[in-house]
Protein backbone atom coordinates (compact mmCIF):
# COMPACT_ATOMS: atom_id res chain seq x y z
CA UNK A 1 0.00 0.00 0.00
CA UNK A 2 1.39 3.42 -0.97
CA UNK A 3 1.91 6.26 1.43
CA UNK A 4 2.16 9.92 0.51
CA UNK A 5 5.10 12.09 1.47
CA UNK A 6 2.75 14.45 3.28
CA UNK A 7 1.38 11.58 5.34
CA UNK A 8 4.90 10.46 6.25
CA UNK A 9 5.86 13.92 7.49
CA UNK A 10 2.62 14.38 9.39
CA UNK A 11 2.87 11.10 11.26
CA UNK A 12 6.60 11.44 11.74
CA UNK A 13 6.14 14.89 13.28
CA UNK A 14 3.61 13.37 15.68
CA UNK A 15 6.13 10.74 16.76
CA UNK A 16 8.88 13.33 17.26
CA UNK A 17 6.59 15.57 19.31
CA UNK A 18 5.48 12.69 21.49
CA UNK A 19 8.93 11.19 22.12
CA UNK A 20 10.67 14.53 22.67
CA UNK A 21 7.71 15.95 24.61
CA UNK A 22 7.70 19.08 22.51
CA UNK A 23 4.13 19.63 21.23
CA UNK A 24 5.09 22.60 19.04
CA UNK A 25 8.15 21.05 17.41
CA UNK A 26 8.46 21.66 13.67
CA UNK A 27 10.11 18.75 11.88
CA UNK A 28 11.75 19.44 8.51
CA UNK A 29 14.22 17.65 6.24
CA UNK A 30 17.13 19.51 7.82
CA UNK A 31 16.08 18.76 11.40
CA UNK A 32 18.90 16.93 13.16
CA UNK A 33 19.97 16.08 16.69
CA UNK A 34 22.14 19.20 16.57
CA UNK A 35 19.24 21.62 16.22
CA UNK A 36 16.61 20.00 18.46
CA UNK A 37 17.21 20.12 22.21
CA UNK A 38 16.56 16.74 23.77
CA UNK A 39 17.19 14.70 20.58
CA UNK A 40 20.01 12.71 22.12
CA UNK A 41 21.16 9.17 21.42
CA UNK A 42 18.52 7.64 23.68
CA UNK A 43 15.72 9.76 22.21
CA UNK A 44 17.01 8.82 18.73
CA UNK A 45 16.50 5.19 19.50
CA UNK A 46 13.06 5.77 20.99
CA UNK A 47 12.13 7.69 17.83
CA UNK A 48 13.28 4.79 15.64
CA UNK A 49 11.27 2.26 17.64
CA UNK A 50 8.20 4.51 17.66
CA UNK A 51 8.46 5.02 13.88
CA UNK A 52 8.72 1.26 13.39
CA UNK A 53 5.44 0.87 15.25
CA UNK A 54 3.72 3.90 13.70
CA UNK A 55 4.43 2.87 10.11
CA UNK A 56 4.37 -0.91 10.72
CA UNK A 57 7.77 -1.42 9.14
CA UNK A 58 10.60 -3.75 10.06
CA UNK A 59 13.69 -1.93 11.25
CA UNK A 60 17.01 -3.30 9.99
CA UNK A 61 20.18 -2.25 11.82
CA UNK A 62 22.23 -1.60 8.68
CA UNK A 63 19.50 0.68 7.29
CA UNK A 64 19.19 3.02 10.25
CA UNK A 65 22.61 3.02 11.92
CA UNK A 66 23.86 5.97 9.88
CA UNK A 67 20.67 8.05 9.80
CA UNK A 68 21.20 11.51 11.29
CA UNK A 69 18.37 13.74 10.07
CA UNK A 70 14.59 13.81 9.76
CA UNK A 71 14.97 14.01 5.97
CA UNK A 72 16.91 10.73 5.91
CA UNK A 73 14.32 9.13 8.21
CA UNK A 74 11.47 10.18 5.89
CA UNK A 75 13.35 8.79 2.87
CA UNK A 76 13.96 5.53 4.73
CA UNK A 77 10.25 5.19 5.62
CA UNK A 78 9.23 5.86 2.01
CA UNK A 79 11.74 3.25 0.77
CA UNK A 80 10.51 0.67 3.26
CA UNK A 81 6.89 1.21 2.32
CA UNK A 82 7.72 0.81 -1.33
CA UNK A 83 9.59 -2.45 -0.77
CA UNK A 84 7.15 -4.08 1.70
CA UNK B 1 57.50 14.44 11.48
CA UNK B 2 54.39 15.72 13.25
CA UNK B 3 51.24 17.14 11.64
CA UNK B 4 51.45 20.91 11.97
CA UNK B 5 55.25 20.98 12.31
CA UNK B 6 57.47 23.09 10.06
CA UNK B 7 59.02 19.93 8.59
CA UNK B 8 55.59 18.65 7.64
CA UNK B 9 54.54 21.84 5.87
CA UNK B 10 57.91 22.15 4.13
CA UNK B 11 57.07 18.83 2.49
CA UNK B 12 53.31 19.18 2.28
CA UNK B 13 52.74 22.59 0.70
CA UNK B 14 54.95 21.99 -2.39
CA UNK B 15 53.34 18.54 -2.59
CA UNK B 16 49.85 20.11 -2.72
CA UNK B 17 50.92 22.46 -5.51
CA UNK B 18 52.26 19.48 -7.45
CA UNK B 19 49.07 17.52 -6.77
CA UNK B 20 47.01 20.21 -8.48
CA UNK B 21 48.98 19.96 -11.73
CA UNK B 22 47.63 18.08 -14.74
CA UNK B 23 49.94 15.12 -14.07
CA UNK B 24 47.83 14.14 -11.07
CA UNK B 25 44.40 14.89 -12.54
CA UNK B 26 43.60 11.20 -12.92
CA UNK B 27 42.29 9.33 -9.86
CA UNK B 28 44.98 6.60 -10.09
CA UNK B 29 47.85 9.08 -10.25
CA UNK B 30 46.36 10.97 -7.33
CA UNK B 31 46.00 7.78 -5.28
CA UNK B 32 49.64 6.96 -5.99
CA UNK B 33 50.73 10.43 -4.89
CA UNK B 34 48.61 10.17 -1.73
CA UNK B 35 50.12 6.77 -0.98
CA UNK B 36 53.63 8.19 -1.38
CA UNK B 37 52.83 11.05 1.01
CA UNK B 38 51.35 8.66 3.56
CA UNK B 39 54.38 6.38 3.35
CA UNK B 40 56.81 9.28 3.81
CA UNK B 41 54.77 10.50 6.80
CA UNK B 42 54.66 7.05 8.38
CA UNK B 43 58.27 6.31 7.44
CA UNK B 44 59.35 9.35 9.42
CA UNK B 45 57.98 7.57 12.51
CA UNK B 46 60.09 4.50 11.80
CA UNK B 47 60.04 1.43 9.55
CA UNK B 48 58.22 -0.65 12.19
CA UNK B 49 55.37 1.86 12.32
CA UNK B 50 55.12 1.92 8.55
CA UNK B 51 55.15 -1.88 8.28
CA UNK B 52 52.48 -2.29 10.98
CA UNK B 53 50.05 0.31 9.61
CA UNK B 54 50.47 -0.70 5.96
CA UNK B 55 50.22 -4.40 6.90
CA UNK B 56 47.01 -3.81 8.86
CA UNK B 57 45.53 -1.72 6.05
CA UNK B 58 46.27 -4.32 3.39
CA UNK B 59 44.85 -7.03 5.66
CA UNK B 60 41.59 -5.08 6.10
CA UNK B 61 41.36 -4.45 2.35
CA UNK B 62 41.56 -8.19 1.78
CA UNK B 63 39.32 -9.02 4.78
CA UNK B 64 36.59 -6.67 3.49
CA UNK B 65 36.55 -8.46 0.14
CA UNK B 66 36.33 -11.78 1.97
CA UNK B 67 33.56 -10.55 4.34
CA UNK B 68 31.63 -9.27 1.30
CA UNK B 69 31.47 -12.88 0.08
CA UNK B 70 31.34 -14.67 3.46
CA UNK B 71 29.39 -12.43 5.83
CA UNK B 72 29.70 -14.62 8.99
CA UNK B 73 33.47 -14.06 8.88
CA UNK B 74 32.91 -10.39 9.82
CA UNK B 75 33.29 -11.07 13.53
CA UNK B 76 36.54 -12.96 13.05
CA UNK B 77 38.01 -10.10 11.01
CA UNK B 78 36.79 -7.56 13.58
CA UNK B 79 38.35 -9.54 16.42
CA UNK B 80 41.68 -9.69 14.52
CA UNK B 81 41.70 -5.90 14.02
CA UNK B 82 40.84 -5.21 17.67
CA UNK B 83 43.50 -7.66 18.83
CA UNK B 84 46.11 -6.00 16.60
CA UNK B 85 45.09 -2.62 18.04
CA UNK B 86 45.27 -3.87 21.64
CA UNK B 87 48.74 -5.36 21.13
CA UNK B 88 50.13 -2.32 19.35
CA UNK B 89 48.48 0.11 21.76
CA UNK B 90 49.68 -1.52 24.95
CA UNK B 91 52.84 -3.38 24.10
CA UNK B 92 54.30 -1.47 21.19
CA UNK B 93 55.65 2.01 20.73
CA UNK B 94 54.68 3.00 17.21
CA UNK B 95 55.28 6.71 17.62
CA UNK B 96 51.81 7.17 16.18
CA UNK B 97 48.49 6.29 17.76
CA UNK B 98 47.09 3.07 16.26
CA UNK B 99 43.57 3.97 17.44
CA UNK B 100 42.39 6.37 14.74
CA UNK B 101 43.31 4.17 11.80
CA UNK B 102 41.71 1.26 13.66
CA UNK B 103 38.43 3.19 14.04
CA UNK B 104 38.46 3.98 10.32
CA UNK B 105 39.22 0.38 9.34
CA UNK B 106 36.52 -1.02 11.65
CA UNK B 107 33.98 1.46 10.29
CA UNK B 108 34.90 0.52 6.72
CA UNK B 109 34.64 -3.22 7.42
CA UNK B 110 31.26 -2.76 9.12
CA UNK B 111 29.92 -0.73 6.19
CA UNK B 112 31.01 -3.51 3.83
CA UNK B 113 29.35 -6.08 6.12
CA UNK B 114 26.12 -4.06 6.13
CA UNK B 115 26.25 -3.89 2.35
CA UNK B 116 26.45 -0.11 2.19
CA UNK B 117 30.03 0.02 0.94
CA UNK B 118 31.48 -1.85 -2.01
CA UNK B 119 34.88 -3.26 -1.02
CA UNK B 120 37.86 -1.51 -2.60
CA UNK B 121 39.65 -4.06 -4.79
CA UNK B 122 43.06 -2.44 -5.08
CA UNK B 123 45.10 -2.56 -1.82
CA UNK B 124 47.22 0.37 -3.04
CA UNK B 125 44.19 2.63 -3.52
CA UNK B 126 42.78 1.57 -0.18
CA UNK B 127 46.08 2.12 1.64
CA UNK B 128 46.37 5.55 0.01
CA UNK B 129 42.99 6.50 1.48
CA UNK B 130 43.59 4.93 4.88
CA UNK B 131 47.05 6.29 5.64
CA UNK B 132 46.55 9.90 4.61
CA UNK B 133 48.45 12.16 7.06
CA UNK B 134 45.26 14.18 7.64
CA UNK B 135 43.86 11.56 9.98
CA UNK B 136 46.43 8.84 10.56
CA UNK B 137 47.75 9.85 14.00
CA UNK B 138 44.76 11.62 15.58
CA UNK B 139 41.95 13.95 14.62
CA UNK B 140 38.62 13.36 12.92
CA UNK B 141 37.99 9.81 11.78
CA UNK B 142 36.60 9.96 8.23
CA UNK B 143 33.23 8.38 7.48
CA UNK B 144 34.18 5.68 4.95
CA UNK B 145 31.17 6.17 2.63
CA UNK B 146 31.74 9.91 2.13
CA UNK B 147 35.49 9.84 2.34
CA UNK B 148 36.10 7.14 -0.27
CA UNK B 149 33.60 8.84 -2.60
CA UNK B 150 35.36 12.22 -2.15
CA UNK B 151 38.71 10.69 -3.08
CA UNK B 152 37.32 9.39 -6.37
CA UNK B 153 35.99 12.77 -7.45
CA UNK B 154 38.34 15.04 -9.43
CA UNK B 155 40.53 17.49 -7.55
CA UNK B 156 39.93 21.11 -8.47
CA UNK B 157 41.65 24.26 -7.32
CA UNK B 158 38.98 26.23 -5.53
CA UNK B 159 39.99 29.59 -4.03
CA UNK B 160 37.32 29.52 -1.33
CA UNK B 161 38.30 26.01 -0.30
CA UNK B 162 42.03 26.81 -0.24
CA UNK B 163 41.32 29.91 1.85
CA UNK B 164 39.26 27.85 4.28
CA UNK B 165 41.98 25.20 4.43
CA UNK B 166 44.74 27.70 5.18
CA UNK B 167 42.69 29.42 7.85
CA UNK B 168 41.84 26.12 9.49
CA UNK B 169 45.52 25.16 9.51
CA UNK B 170 46.57 28.50 10.97
CA UNK B 171 43.84 28.54 13.59
CA UNK B 172 44.83 24.97 14.51
CA UNK B 173 48.47 25.89 14.99
CA UNK B 174 47.45 28.92 17.04
CA UNK B 175 45.17 26.84 19.23
CA UNK B 176 47.97 24.31 19.77
CA UNK B 177 50.30 27.09 20.88
CA UNK B 178 47.58 28.47 23.17
CA UNK B 179 47.12 25.01 24.66
CA UNK B 180 50.84 24.66 25.33
CA UNK B 181 50.97 28.13 26.86
CA UNK B 182 48.06 27.30 29.18
CA UNK B 183 49.75 24.06 30.18
CA UNK B 184 53.00 25.83 31.08
CA UNK B 185 51.13 28.59 32.89
CA UNK B 186 49.11 26.05 34.88
CA UNK B 187 52.31 24.28 35.96
CA UNK B 188 53.73 27.57 37.18
CA UNK B 189 50.45 28.47 38.90
CA UNK B 190 50.50 25.10 40.65
CA UNK B 191 53.95 25.82 42.04
CA UNK B 192 52.71 29.12 43.46
CA UNK B 193 49.68 27.58 45.14
CA UNK B 194 50.63 24.19 46.51
CA UNK B 195 48.25 24.53 49.47
CA UNK B 196 45.14 23.27 47.69
CA UNK B 197 41.69 24.68 48.29
CA UNK B 198 38.71 25.18 46.02
CA UNK B 199 39.87 28.16 43.97
CA UNK B 200 43.31 26.78 42.91
CA UNK B 201 41.71 23.40 42.24
CA UNK B 202 39.10 24.93 39.91
CA UNK B 203 41.79 27.11 38.31
CA UNK B 204 43.82 24.03 37.46
CA UNK B 205 40.79 22.07 36.35
CA UNK B 206 39.63 24.84 34.02
CA UNK B 207 43.19 25.23 32.73
CA UNK B 208 43.36 21.49 31.99
CA UNK B 209 40.03 21.59 30.18
CA UNK B 210 41.18 24.62 28.19
CA UNK B 211 44.48 22.95 27.33
CA UNK B 212 42.96 19.68 26.15
CA UNK B 213 40.33 21.52 24.09
CA UNK B 214 42.82 23.92 22.49
CA UNK B 215 45.27 21.11 21.78
CA UNK B 216 42.83 18.58 20.40
CA UNK B 217 40.54 20.92 18.49
CA UNK B 218 43.70 22.58 17.17
CA UNK B 219 44.84 19.24 15.84
CA UNK B 220 41.41 18.67 14.28
CA UNK B 221 41.56 22.09 12.60
CA UNK B 222 44.97 21.30 11.09
CA UNK B 223 43.77 17.87 9.97
CA UNK B 224 40.63 19.31 8.36
CA UNK B 225 42.71 21.99 6.58
CA UNK B 226 45.21 19.40 5.34
CA UNK B 227 42.33 17.18 4.20
CA UNK B 228 40.74 20.03 2.24
CA UNK B 229 44.01 20.64 0.40
CA UNK B 230 44.15 16.92 -0.42
CA UNK B 231 40.59 16.98 -1.81
CA UNK B 232 38.45 15.58 1.00
CA UNK B 233 36.44 17.11 3.83
CA UNK B 234 36.90 15.43 7.19
CA UNK B 235 33.95 15.65 9.59
CA UNK B 236 33.95 18.38 12.25
CA UNK B 237 35.35 16.89 15.44
CA UNK B 238 34.37 19.59 17.93
CA UNK B 239 30.90 21.14 17.99
CA UNK B 240 31.23 23.62 20.86
CA UNK B 241 31.18 21.00 23.64
CA UNK B 242 31.58 23.54 26.45
CA UNK B 243 28.28 25.14 25.43
CA UNK B 244 26.38 21.83 25.62
CA UNK B 245 23.28 21.79 27.79
CA UNK B 246 23.26 18.03 28.33
CA UNK B 247 25.98 15.46 28.97
CA UNK B 248 24.76 13.48 25.97
CA UNK B 249 25.25 16.51 23.70
CA UNK B 250 28.63 17.19 25.29
CA UNK B 251 29.75 13.64 24.59
CA UNK B 252 28.59 13.82 20.97
CA UNK B 253 30.26 17.23 20.51
CA UNK B 254 33.67 16.29 21.89
CA UNK B 255 35.76 14.29 19.46
CA UNK B 256 32.52 13.95 17.53
CA UNK B 257 33.81 11.52 14.92
CA UNK B 258 34.74 8.98 17.59
CA UNK B 259 31.45 9.51 19.46
CA UNK B 260 29.68 9.00 16.13
CA UNK B 261 31.63 5.75 15.67
CA UNK B 262 30.42 4.43 19.04
CA UNK B 263 26.87 5.62 18.37
CA UNK B 264 26.58 4.13 14.89
CA UNK B 265 28.56 0.95 15.30
CA UNK B 266 28.01 0.05 18.99
CA UNK B 267 25.10 1.85 20.67
CA UNK B 268 22.44 1.78 17.92
CA UNK B 269 23.09 -1.79 16.65
CA UNK B 270 23.33 -3.17 20.19
CA UNK B 271 20.18 -1.47 21.47
CA UNK B 272 18.25 -2.59 18.38
CA UNK B 273 19.53 -6.14 18.79
CA UNK B 274 18.32 -6.11 22.41
CA UNK B 275 14.94 -4.57 21.63
CA UNK B 276 13.10 -7.71 22.78
CA UNK B 277 14.14 -6.69 26.31
CA UNK B 278 12.37 -3.89 28.21
CA UNK B 279 13.41 -0.61 26.49
CA UNK B 280 15.14 0.86 29.58
CA UNK B 281 17.26 -2.30 29.91
CA UNK B 282 18.22 -2.44 26.22
CA UNK B 283 19.11 1.25 26.12
CA UNK B 284 21.03 1.17 29.42
CA UNK B 285 23.04 -1.92 28.40
CA UNK B 286 23.93 -0.35 25.04
CA UNK B 287 24.77 3.04 26.56
CA UNK B 288 27.01 1.54 29.25
CA UNK B 289 28.79 -0.68 26.72
CA UNK B 290 29.39 2.20 24.29
CA UNK B 291 30.61 4.56 27.00
CA UNK B 292 32.75 1.92 28.68
CA UNK B 293 34.45 1.12 25.37
CA UNK B 294 34.75 4.83 24.66
CA UNK B 295 36.58 5.23 27.97
CA UNK B 296 38.76 2.16 27.60
CA UNK B 297 40.17 3.08 24.17
CA UNK B 298 41.96 5.90 26.00
CA UNK B 299 43.71 3.21 28.07
CA UNK B 300 42.94 0.00 29.97
CA UNK B 301 42.79 1.64 33.41
CA UNK B 302 40.26 1.81 36.24
CA UNK B 303 40.12 5.56 35.76
CA UNK B 304 38.95 5.26 32.16
CA UNK B 305 36.43 2.57 33.17
CA UNK B 306 35.06 4.86 35.89
CA UNK B 307 34.87 7.72 33.36
CA UNK B 308 32.87 5.53 30.97
CA UNK B 309 30.51 4.23 33.65
CA UNK B 310 30.03 7.69 35.14
CA UNK B 311 29.22 9.38 31.83
CA UNK B 312 27.08 6.38 30.83
CA UNK B 313 25.07 6.65 34.07
CA UNK B 314 24.51 10.37 33.63
CA UNK B 315 23.40 9.91 30.01
CA UNK B 316 20.98 7.11 30.95
CA UNK B 317 19.49 9.14 33.82
CA UNK B 318 19.18 12.43 31.93
CA UNK B 319 17.80 10.61 28.86
CA UNK B 320 15.31 8.65 30.97
CA UNK B 321 14.10 11.76 32.78
CA UNK B 322 14.14 13.92 29.59
CA UNK B 323 16.05 16.37 31.77
CA UNK B 324 17.15 18.74 29.00
CA UNK B 325 13.63 19.15 27.58
CA UNK B 326 12.14 19.65 31.05
CA UNK B 327 14.76 22.19 32.10
CA UNK B 328 14.55 24.17 28.86
CA UNK B 329 10.83 24.68 29.51
CA UNK B 330 11.37 26.66 32.74
CA UNK B 331 12.85 30.19 33.02
CA UNK B 332 16.62 30.03 33.51
CA UNK B 333 16.50 26.30 32.88
CA UNK B 334 18.82 26.41 29.86
CA UNK B 335 21.49 28.17 31.92
CA UNK B 336 20.98 25.69 34.78
CA UNK B 337 21.34 22.70 32.45
CA UNK B 338 24.45 24.23 30.86
CA UNK B 339 26.01 24.82 34.30
CA UNK B 340 25.13 21.32 35.48
CA UNK B 341 26.56 19.78 32.29
CA UNK B 342 29.77 21.79 32.57
CA UNK B 343 30.18 20.86 36.23
CA UNK B 344 29.52 17.15 35.68
CA UNK B 345 31.91 16.97 32.74
CA UNK B 346 34.64 18.73 34.74
CA UNK B 347 34.27 16.01 37.38
CA UNK B 348 34.25 13.25 34.76
CA UNK B 349 37.34 14.71 33.08
CA UNK B 350 39.27 14.40 36.34
CA UNK B 351 38.93 10.60 36.15
CA UNK B 352 39.95 10.57 32.51
CA UNK B 353 43.08 12.69 32.95
CA UNK B 354 44.43 11.38 36.26
CA UNK B 355 46.60 8.28 36.52
CA UNK B 356 44.92 6.69 39.54
CA UNK B 357 41.55 6.70 41.28
CA UNK B 358 43.17 7.96 44.49
CA UNK B 359 44.52 11.06 42.71
CA UNK B 360 41.17 11.64 41.01
CA UNK B 361 39.27 11.47 44.29
CA UNK B 362 41.79 13.85 45.91
CA UNK B 363 41.24 16.43 43.16
CA UNK B 364 37.46 16.03 43.37
CA UNK B 365 37.78 16.60 47.14
CA UNK B 366 39.84 19.77 46.47
CA UNK B 367 37.26 21.04 43.99
CA UNK B 368 34.67 20.96 46.75
CA UNK B 369 36.88 22.21 49.59
CA UNK B 370 37.19 25.59 51.24
CA UNK B 371 36.92 28.62 48.90
CA UNK B 372 39.12 31.52 49.97
CA UNK B 373 38.87 34.43 47.55
CA UNK B 374 42.31 35.97 47.81
CA UNK B 375 42.88 38.45 44.91
CA UNK B 376 45.88 36.53 43.52
CA UNK B 377 43.90 33.30 43.44
CA UNK B 378 40.98 35.03 41.83
CA UNK B 379 43.26 36.42 39.12
CA UNK B 380 44.38 32.89 38.29
CA UNK B 381 40.79 31.69 38.09
CA UNK B 382 39.90 34.52 35.70
CA UNK B 383 42.89 33.66 33.46
CA UNK B 384 41.86 29.99 33.38
CA UNK B 385 38.23 30.94 32.64
CA UNK B 386 39.40 33.15 29.77
CA UNK B 387 41.64 30.37 28.48
CA UNK B 388 38.70 28.00 28.31
CA UNK B 389 36.41 30.65 26.81
CA UNK B 390 38.48 32.28 24.06
CA UNK B 391 39.26 29.30 21.77
CA UNK B 392 35.62 28.28 22.19
CA UNK B 393 34.43 31.75 21.36
CA UNK B 394 36.53 31.65 18.20
CA UNK B 395 34.97 28.31 17.19
CA UNK B 396 31.50 29.64 17.94
CA UNK B 397 32.16 32.69 15.77
CA UNK B 398 33.51 30.49 12.96
CA UNK B 399 30.50 28.16 13.16
CA UNK B 400 28.17 31.19 12.80
CA UNK B 401 30.11 32.47 9.77
CA UNK B 402 31.12 29.51 7.63
CA UNK B 403 31.81 31.76 4.63
CA UNK B 404 34.45 34.39 5.32
CA UNK B 405 34.00 37.54 3.28
CA UNK B 406 37.11 39.37 4.37
CA UNK B 407 40.26 39.34 2.34
CA UNK B 408 42.38 36.25 2.80
CA UNK B 409 45.41 38.39 3.53
CA UNK B 410 43.65 40.24 6.34
CA UNK B 411 42.90 36.99 8.08
CA UNK B 412 46.34 35.60 7.34
CA UNK B 413 47.94 38.65 8.95
CA UNK B 414 45.80 38.38 12.08
CA UNK B 415 46.32 34.65 12.44
CA UNK B 416 50.04 34.85 11.70
CA UNK B 417 50.45 37.55 14.34
CA UNK B 418 48.55 35.51 16.89
CA UNK B 419 50.46 32.40 15.96
CA UNK B 420 53.77 34.17 16.32
CA UNK B 421 52.90 35.57 19.74
CA UNK B 422 51.80 32.25 21.15
CA UNK B 423 54.51 30.27 19.43
CA UNK B 424 57.15 32.65 20.72
CA UNK B 425 55.92 32.50 24.32
CA UNK B 426 55.21 28.81 24.47
CA UNK B 427 57.00 25.51 24.09
CA UNK B 428 55.91 24.70 20.56
CA UNK B 429 57.70 21.36 20.56
CA UNK B 430 55.21 19.56 22.77
CA UNK B 431 53.42 16.62 21.18
CA UNK B 432 49.64 16.70 20.71
CA UNK B 433 47.83 15.16 23.68
CA UNK B 434 45.63 12.83 21.67
CA UNK B 435 48.48 11.41 19.62
CA UNK B 436 49.20 9.42 22.79
CA UNK B 437 45.92 7.52 22.59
Amino acid sequence: MGISEKDIWQRMTGVFRQVLRQPDLIVEAGTTAWNVPGWDSIAHLQILLALEKEFSIQLEIHEVAGIDSAGELAAWIARKHKSE
Amino acid sequence: MRLGSLAFFALFLPYVLLLHTRVFSRANARALALLALGLVFLGSRGPGTMAYIVGLTVFVCWAAQYVHRHRPRFWLATAAIVLAWAISRHFGDLGVSPSYITFFLLAYLTEVYWGRQTPVQNPGSFAAAAISPSHISAGPVPEPLHYLRDLRSPLSFDNVLVREALLRIMSGITKKAVGDAIYNWALVAKQFDPGGGGVPAWTLELARGARVYADFSGYADIAIGVGLLLGHRLPEDFRLPFLATSVSTYWRSWNASISRFFLHYVFTPMSLTLRHLPPWLAISAAAYTALLLSGLWHGFTWNQAVWGLLVGSIIVVEGGLRLQARLSAVPGGVFASWLLTFYLMCLARVFSLEDSLAEAWKIIGDLHSDFSWRPRLLRGLVVAALAITLPHLYDWWRSRRPQLHHSLWEWCAVMAALMFVFWFFSDAGMPFVYEGY
